[in-house]
């Protein structure tokens, strides 16, 4: 099944390389991400998602009664070049929404290519909706009327990870372990200023050498024994959150993990259940696929995504973006970004946890979220490409829109 | 203080598992002259194929299975690329090793994914072997460092104690006069490729379960063994393993007990300003060193020693 | 016993041996003298497959110049080479153990006898070779040689940079090698000890044979002498 999903991630490379002509009167959304190289499975993961989204929207008879959406993709090999040579080309094919979410540079090549696109081609204007916050700052700086986030900014996940650990009486004494680039930097300041702010003590930090340079965690599993930690808060990701549990497992490090991405199937498969279990790893995640809320598009999700990619749906906020614009073209009664961005602040979601809206501020996605914990006995294990991780997970907590919702950084001018 | 022997005894491992694709690395260079930028390679493909053996017919098959199919894939490999490469073209060298390097890499992302596989520990192996200082060491831990050091000692045995190692140790001063001695050595050095990609492989098999089975492990791991090597002295199997452990505690003591610039910054000059020179300084640590540390020492070695601790020649 | 046919040797592009036609017969000690840099050790090393060649080197019925190195080896011929090219970093008594083990049995060359020839090299057996003085080393090369138990010994400027002392031992070492019956492709620059130990003598100029006969035959071609070989 590898194999068969390296050939249709292929098939998408060749699509994306020999873009057709696109059709008249439709909307037309790019999702560029690297569909070559090393993040090359994400990426075609990403823009599996979106066409699968955009095409339920269509097939329930597209938006304002009628209209369709079409999807292609735009490989950007993860180079920050190449990002911004496909948005010159997305701008030829008349692309209207842009779509991306893997790099924080990329995201930033975007937000500037679009400013410049449409202070100059008035009419013709693009909008980008990025589906990860990471620490690209695009609603917390460099917000902007044709720009908005579908995921909830680093503060806000470790802000809900902390509230979460406070009720759920996870409160000794804090080790951080953050990869050493910008993202696990501004992890690690936002969450010690949050935990201080919360009065949880950090007795200690390290910031690692990242991507699977630092071989054997063990020295930092007796850094962490030594220091009196009872909780490891951690941004690793890959093979370094694969190590760290390893190692503290082996170890008997008594510890829970509260890890940002614990969720990642391909850790859970490395690891395993019993690993994660002893670790009492905790994550902060936007649904949970054992806890529908009662939701009905989520029971049918689970249910058709597992068929149609072997995959878990496990993932929901692309299906926010997608209600989110889809929202706000309805409530512009304009496909148009410059009309339907004038109404996506305000768009109100529905979501497993509640209800969540964009901001009007900042378009900044707020939505309720969810602390999950290892489950070995949940009814759904994760599923991921036709392998069934063997476990799932359970929520432990759900933090409310309202504690979600830190006060916005930054004000979008309407033009 | 307490953690002392937890920190030893993890640092030798490490040492222990560098020293595994050191070995190979090293005696590989001395017999056929040629660096061979794929040999962490085989240690991936030891990590996934121990892996897939261990789905098909359990772990211990891996460890036998694994070993000998990498041996003969290296015959193979020697046979087709390197046997073809002349000891003064470096350039072709690398990139012929680079690239096939990169082919494996490819070949193992088309064949398992570009994600970590589920290769776990063997049941039999889990649990805690003894606690020291607060911490287990795991049985796992133990035996990977039971094998490398039994592996050692055989190694050891071969090269000191009987012909083969005096036919290697000949071999490598003055190859020519030993085939006019009656040896073939295209034969020997099959044999040289095969043992020394068998060991990198079982070292793949025994810690892809510990470390994690991902398709940039090689990549990652690869410079640590050009450091491991040069510093050692290319050629030399004492150097690679006096150096190997030197790294694998080194890295584990530095970061275990981080020392800070910090205290000693702020003491001299008051506490510093965020962004200024100082600041950097007082951010100065042992554990953001230690992966620098490696290289350092490399680079030092170099300008004074040209030929490594323990070479022959000189780079 | 040995014999090359039309021997021609390369080195890259430059075309060192033009032709060689020489023969060794069984017993029989040959010398190949001439001027530094005529091809004398290229021949060696051709013999020995060290070398490109074209052309036959008919040994025991067999062509050496189909086979690799060390079946040249393996079919009896012995090679000492012009800078001796011990094990430097390895005693004496391993270079000796690298000798490979002989497939036939009553071997005429054992170790006890080796050594009892060269009893400087008994005394030394666990020093490392690399310290020996010259004449030791040229000993531990010949005993090497012999331990393999040949039927030809190839030896290359055995005396070159000995003391005087030690090109006396060499010397009666080349005499009693002889009195063994072995067969000896010997090149010696020192024109008296080859004609002294040789049966027959070859004069080699510029990558080609330009006399052939009995050290007798060869006193009685003064022209020779001061053609090929007086600088
Ligand atoms: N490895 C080599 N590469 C190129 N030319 C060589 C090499 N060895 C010897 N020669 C050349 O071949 C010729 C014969 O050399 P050699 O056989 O060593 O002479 P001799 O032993 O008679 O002194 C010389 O001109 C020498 O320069
Ligand atoms: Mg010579």
């Amino acid at each position: 099944m590898k194999i068969k999903s390296l050939l249709a991630l292929a098939l998408a490379g060749t699509t994306a390389l020999a873009t057709p002509a696109l059709a008249e009167g439709t909307i037309k959304i790019a999702v560029i991400e690297p569909l070559s190289g090393p993040l090359a499975a994400n990426g075609g993961d990403i823009l599996e998602r979106f066409q699968f989204l955009f095409g339920r929207v269509n097939d329930a008879g597209g938006v304002l009664g009628g209209q369709m959406f079409e999807v292609i993709g735009l490989d950007n090999g993860w180079d920050v070049e190449k990002t911004a040579q496909q948005m010159q080309r997305a701008a030829d094919e008349g692309v209207d929404y842009v779509i991306n979410g893997i790099g924080p540079q990329h995201a930033t090549a975007i937000t500037n290519f679009i400013r410049k696109h449409n202070r100059r081609n008035e009419g013709a204007e693009m909008a980008f909706l990025a589906h990860s916050a990471g620490d690209n700052a695009i609603t917390t700086e460099n917000c902007d009327y044709y720009q908005a986030v579908f995921d909830p900014t680093v503060e806000m996940k470790l802000n809900a990870l902390i509230s979460g650990m406070q009720e759920l009486g996870i409160e000794g004494p804090v080790f951080t372990i953050n990869p050493d680039f910008s993202f696990g930097q501004t992890v690690d300041a936002s969450f010690k200023e949050l935990a201080g702010k919360a009065g949880i003590e950090i007795v200690g930090s390290e910031m690692i050498a990242p991507f699977g340079q630092v071989q054997d965690f063990t020295p930092l599993v007796a850094r962490i024994k030594a220091s009196g930690a009872k909780v490891v808060m951690t941004g690793n990701f890959g093979p370094d959150l694969i190590r760290l549990l390893n190692a503290s497992v082996d170890s008997g490090l008594d510890v829970r993990f509260a890890a940002l991405y614990g969720p990642d199937p391909s850790t859970m498969a490395a690891v395993g259940a019993d690993k994660f279990e002893a670790a009492g790893v905790i994550a902060p995640f936007e649904y949970d696929e054992n806890d529908t809320g009662g939701l009905p598009v989520l029971e049918e999700l689970n249910v058709t995504y597992r068929e149609v990619a072997k995959t878990s749906w496990g993932i929901d906020r692309y299906r926010m973006l997608v209600d989110g614009i889809v929202g706000a073209i309805e409530a512009a009664g304009d496909a148009e970004p410059k009309a339907a961005m004038g109404s996506i602040g305000g768009v109100k979601l529905t979501t497993a946890g509640g209800e969540g809206y964009v901001r009007v501020e900042d378009n900044q996605m707020v939505i309720p979220y969810f602390i999950i914990g290892v489950d070995k006995a949940a009814p759904a294990t994760v599923l991921y490409k036709g392998d069934d991780i063997g476990f799932g997970w359970k929520t432990e907590k759900i933090i409310p829109a309202e504690t979600m919702a830190l006060a916005p950084t930054c004000k979008i001018e309407k033009p | 203080m307490e953690i002392l022997p937890f920190v030893l005894l993890n640092g030798t491992l490490f040492g222990m598992l560098l020293f595994m694709l050191a070995a190979g690395l090293t005696l590989i260079y001395g017999m056929m002259g040629v660096i061979n930028f794929a040999h962490a390679s085989f240690y991936m493909l030891g990590a996934y194929l121990g892996y897939q053996v261990s789905v098909w017919a359990g772990f211990w098959a891996g460890m036998i299975v694994v070993p000998v199919v990498l041996g003969l894939a290296g015959v193979v490999f020697r046979r087709v690329l390197i046997s073809r490469l002349a000891i003064e073209d470096q350039v072709s060298q690398l990139l012929v090793t680079f690239g096939a390097a990169m082919v494996i890499t490819e070949g193992v992302q088309i064949i398992w994914g570009r994600l970590a596989v589920p290769y776990r520990i063997p049941e039999e192996m889990t649990g805690a072997l003894f606690n020291v200082g607060g911490l287990d060491f795991p049985i796992y831990r133990f035996f990977i460092l039971v094998v490398s050091f039994l592996l050692f000692a055989v190694i050891l045995l071969i090269l000191k104690q009987t012909r083969i190692g005096l036919i290697l140790s000949a071999a490598q001063s003055r190859p020519q006069m030993v085939r006019a001695m009656g040896y073939d050595l295209d034969r020997v050095n099959d044999w040289v490729f095969a043992a020394g990609v068998a060991v990198a492989g079982l070292a793949g098999v025994m810690a892809g379960n510990l470390l994690g089975v991902y398709p940039v492990m090689a990549e990652r791991i690869t410079p640590l063994l050009f450091v491991i090597v040069v510093v050692g002295g290319l050629g030399s199997l004492n150097g690679a393993l006096i150096v190997a452990l030197a790294l694998g505690l080194i890295d584990t003591a530095a970061t275990t007990y981080k020392l800070s610039a910090e205290p000693l910054v702020t003491a001299l000059f008051g506490a510093p300003e965020r962004g200024t020179f100082l600041a950097d300084l007082a951010r100065f640590n042992t554990t953001s060193f230690a992966p620098i540390l490696p290289y350092l020492l490399m680079l030092i070695v170099l300008l004074i020693r040209p030929r490594g601790l323990f070479g022959q020649r000189d780079l | 016993m040995l014999e090359t046919r039309n021997l021609n040797a390369f080195y890259g592009k430059s075309h060192v041996l033009h032709g060689v036609g020489l023969r060794v017969n069984s017993h029989e000690v040959v010398a190949l003298v001439g001027r530094n840099g005529v091809g004398r050790s290229t021949l060696i090393k051709a013999i020995m497959r060290e070398v490109q060649t074209t052309g036959q080197i008919i040994f025991d019925g067999e062509d050496l110049a189909q086979m690799p190195t060390h079946q040249v080896a393996r079919s009896g011929i012995a090679y000492v080479p012009e800078h001796r090219e011990i094990f430097a970093g390895l005693t004496v008594a391993e270079n000796l153990a690298l000798v490979r083990a002989k497939p036939r049995t009553g071997a005429l060359w054992d170790i006890a006898r080796v050594l009892r020839r060269f009893p400087n090299l008994a005394e030394r057996m666990n020093t490392d070779a690399g310290v020996l003085s010259g004449g030791e080393q040229q000993m531990l090369a010949t005993a090497r040689a012999l331990l393999s138990d040949p039927k030809l010994i190839l030896i290359d400027e055995p005396t070159e940079g000995l003391a005087p002392r030690i090109v006396q031992d060499i010397a009666r070492i080349l005499h009693e090698l002889k009195q063994d019956g072995l067969a000896i492709l010997l090149v010696e620059q020192k024109l008296d000890i080859a004609l002294d130990v040789a049966d027959r003598i070859y004069v080699m100029g510029h990558g080609d044979i330009v006399f052939e006969g009995t050290p007798a035959e060869f006193e009685g071609h003064p022209d020779i002498r001061r053609d090929w070989l007086e600088v």
